[in-house]
């Protein structure tokens, strides 16, 4: 590796002035280089500056952001010291970003054709002819089926990962001899991340580029990148090579991102034929029995009462028992947030009924349950930011439903909101606080609170875990499993994120289509996938550490 | 990080709130000048009589037309009387029906508006496309038809101007309750079954509030003009009592001899109508809503 890296970070600095003129660093004495055909990770939790230092490698510094010391070069020229002109001209040419929603940096109202013609137009000087042959040989290089039908597409007529694919294929356009990669596979599916990956080492290999590649997630780094850097608060702590980090850790918070990763475990033989056998009869109480259940979000059509709407989620059967935790796991459009969108009353359903603790049939709308059918089952949801009225404080918050279900007010409620805190591991001196004064964590945690304030025997959670980081994620999957020890909560439990069902489910409902793939005990579904579906997804999922993997450099792999 | 940092900070109450809101509208350049106009018209709104140099409804034969003097500093209008006092005290009537129009406008219009963003369906439906109709009608029409029927006194007015101008108001506010509805929290009230007023009350309208407060006041700029275009047409307050937009009118048939008498209401009613939007734009940089698309009305 004796060449001059393509990209040099050396030494940055950057930060912004505060009100009383001091200047705060969010970035401090970074150094990174990517060399040319190289392949570097920059892994880290939410402001630890990684897209920050992304963005300056391109030249740019997000608005009230400055540079106040080190350098950026890129092929040995300052990008700070560029002139407006070369920087664009660098920009989407011999360096290209490809950013986390492509679907969102596509313009919406041009067909992918002319936008992608455009490109190679404005980077290649090609005619306006050669350009639209050319689009046609980058789509077909992303591996995007039916290139002729893809390019007369609006990018909305397009599934998330195809619009990453064309995304990718604009990036293509300026003939880069760098990517830079900000969270290219964070907003798709498992089965389909794992496709672009590919796709993106197979041309980083071919063509000979460089990538940074920013993202939270170790296992994408792991699968892609051979050489791994880990910030945390502006600061570099570890650049090394990536077996090396993920295999035996030196830099403790390295260590600790690593041990944070919910991954799965693999169940032995014994536990899969145990989970698989016949059992006794579950002597706990039933809570939640669900037949039958088809859903649609068709309207019903007076003139056409006949005929029934097409199903978007049918034939969904499940019994829990007190203190069990269902897991419904299935790719995007599944149906699984469908399913728990009936279960709390939002939908609904159009065949089949549920039933509360063995009582009578729970009326399909929300206004037709009685107060305490509403009191049992509460939701928890993915986003803790939306899921908090901002200007309520937490005893505010949490005593709605101590007022509304058990008639508490003033001290009471005080008294009843200190000890939900508690429980929730947050100290009572949060009472006052608004939502805006707690981190991505605490309001999940004080959302989890609300949940409990009101004694429920069912609690739905909605992808609860994938708003926040690693590190906050465990904390909060510990917490709900401590609360479901205490109070033999029920869980219906909607993940994408496998691991993360298997820490905390006991029984697991695959999803396709809005249909039931595969159901039963976790260890048997993890252990032993029947439906090749299911298999799928397993083999999708990419590990920080996966077995079989020597270690060597993942990109010559 | 910023945790920390606000460790110490207490939910604020709703008046150390306003009065922080209202320092940080004085801070801005913008914000300055409009609550120091806004400030005076109140202020004279308020003494006016008691500092008016004349009365500004006796008039004099000996001094029509007068031009300005040590005595008369505006002049004299075509009656002999002093404009300086009918300036001085001709906003009162003005900011007098539309300072309550304004509030009450705000009240039903934001209550509507936040009612319809949770109500949605065809009520929100149905609702939305009369306020589309009214709203595609001049606004000076329905004003003038209202004021020709049952005449045009101060009680007449301000309930008149409150319906019309809570119409834009009930669009704005529907708009950004629509907004807070998508929000999980108040997806997390209905499943604990709280009653409509409850959602309303607690979770809605503290979100939009701010909302409110800056369509209130250019809902305010817009009522001084259409208040003063009505009395300009000789549809607003009575002839004795001064008034800008009657006094222009009447003045405009000697412009050419004795300019002030335009020129006095008409600095008065722009400098007021400017403060007010001043004051509006700063408030809406410091509650942050600036940024957002306020729709267009």
């Amino acid at each position: 590796m004796g060449t001059q890296p393509i990209i040099e970070i050396s030494g940055l600095s950057v930060g912004f002035r505060t009100r009383n003129g001091a200047i705060h660093e969010i970035l401090k004495s970074v150094d990174l280089h990517v060399n040319p055909g190289e392949a570097v990770g920059l892994v880290g939790e939410s402001g630890s500056g990684k897209s920050t230092v992304a963005l300056a490698a391109m030249g740019y510094l997000r608005s009230g952001l400055q540079q106040v010391a080190g350098q950026v070069r890129f092929k040995g020229q300052d990008v700070f010291a560029m002139s407006r002109a070369a920087l664009e001209d660098m920009r989407g040419g011999e360096l290209a970003l490809i950013p986390q929603n492509a679907g969102q940096a596509l313009t919406p109202t041009m067909r992918v054709g002319p936008q992608l013609a455009e490109a190679l137009r404005l980077h290649r000087g090609l005619e306006a002819r050669q350009a639209q042959d050319m689009a046609a040989q980058l789509v077909e290089q992303v591996r995007l089926p039916d290139p002729d039908a893809i390019l007369r597409r609006y990018p909305h007529e397009m599934s998330g990962g195809q619009q990453q694919r064309v995304g990718i294929a604009m990036a293509l356009a300026g003939r880069p001899k760098a990517l830079l990669l900000d969270e290219p596979v964070t907003g798709l599916d498992v089965t389909t991340q794992i496709h672009v990956l590919d796709l993106l080492r197979d041309l980083a290999l071919s063509e000979g580029m460089a990538m940074l590649m920013v993202s939270h997630d170790l296992g994408v780094i792991a699968h892609c990148c051979s050489r791994v850097a880990v910030m945390r608060s502006g600061e570099k702590l570890v650049d090394e090579a990536t077996a090396s980090v993920l295999r035996t850790p030196r830099h403790p918070y390295a260590r600790a991102l690593l041990d944070a990763t919910p991954r799965l475990t693999p169940v032995s033989a014994a536990r899969v034929a145990a989970a698989s056998a016949p059992r006794a009869e579950d002597t706990r109480p039933e809570m939640l029995r669900i037949s039958d259940l088809g859903l649609s979000y068709a309207k019903p059509r007076f003139w056409r009462a006949g005929t029934p709407p097409p199903l978007t989620v049918e034939g969904i059967d499940a019994v829990l028992h007190k203190g069990a935790t269902l897991g419904l796991v299935g790719e995007s459009g599944s149906g699984k947030s469908t399913i728990l969108k009936a279960l709390a009353g939002l939908i609904a359903p159009v065949k089949g009924q549920v039933t509360l603790a063995g009582g009578a049939p729970l009326p399909p709308a929300l206004h037709q349950r009685s107060q305490d059918q509403l009191r049992r089952i509460q939701m928890i949801f993915q986003n803790p930011d939306q899921a908090l009225n901002p200007r309520m404080s937490a005893a505010d918050i949490l005593g709605q439903p101590l007022r509304l279900y058990f008639g508490k007010t003033g001290q009471a409620a005080r008294d009843a909101a200190a000890a939900l805190l508690d429980q929730v591991r947050l100290p009572a001196g949060y009472l006052d606080r608004l939502p805006g004064q707690l981190s991505g964590g605490e309001k999940q945690r004080l959302a989890i609170a609300r949940a409990f304030a009101s004694d429920p025997d069912i609690v739905l959670c909605d992808e609860i875990t994938s708003a926040l980081d690693v590190s906050v994620q465990a904390t909060v999957l510990d917490l709900l499993a401590d609360l479901k020890r205490e109070k033999q909560t029920t869980y219906v439990f909607v993940a994408h994120d496998l691991a993360v069902v298997q820490e905390l489910a006991d029984q697991v409902m695959v999803l396709k289509n809005g249909r039931i793939c595969e159901a039963g005990p976790v260890d048997a579904v993890y252990g032993a996938p029947q439906h090749p579906y299911t298999r799928a997804l397993f083999d999708a999922v990419l590990e920080p550490d996966p077995p079989g993997d020597t270690g060597a450099d993942p990109v010559a792999r | 990080m910023s945790v920390t940092e606000l460790s110490g900070a207490q939910q604020p109450s709703p008046v150390r709130r306003a009065m922080q809101v209202l320092r940080d509208v004085a801070r801005q350049p913008s914000g300055a000048v409009g609550l120091v106009l806004v400030g005076l018209h109140l202020a004279l709104a308020l003494l006016s009589p008691l500092i008016v140099p004349f009365d500004p409804m006796t008039m004099s034969a000996n001094e029509i037309l007068a031009p300005p003097s040590a005595v008369h500093w505006l002049g004299t209008d075509a009656l002999g009387r002093d404009v300086l006092s009918r300036v001085l005290e001709g906003g009162r009537q003005a900011i007098l029906v539309c300072g309550l129009a304004t509030p009450l406008a705000m009240l039903w219009g934001g209550l509507l508006g936040v009612y319809l963003g949770l109500r949605g369906g065809w009520v929100d439906e149905v609702a939305m496309r009369l306020v589309d109709a009214v709203l595609s009608l001049p606004g000076i029409l329905p004003l003038m038809i209202v004021v020709v029927m049952l005449g045009g006194g101060a009680p007449v007015l301000i309930v008149t101007l409150a319906v019309l101008f809570g119409i834009p108001v009930v669009r704005v506010v529907r708009a950004a309750a629509q907004n807070v509805v998508s929000r999980d929290f108040v997806t997390a009230a209905r499943l604990r079954g709280h009653s409509q007023g409850a959602i309303i009350w607690r979770e809605l309208l503290p979100n939009v509030f701010d909302v409110l407060m800056v369509e209130g006041a250019m809902r305010l700029s817009w009522m001084l003009l259409s208040f003063s275009a009505l009395s300009f047409l000789g549809y607003g307050t009575p002839p004795p009592t001064p008034d800008w937009g009657q006094d222009v009118a009447e003045a405009r048939v000697y412009m050419s001899l004795a300019p002030l008498g335009v020129l006095g209401p008409m600095i008065a009613l722009s400098s007021l109508i400017i403060g007010v939007n001043l004051t509006a734009d700063a408030l809406a940089k410091s509650l942050g809503l600036d940024r957002m698309q306020r729709a267009v009305v």
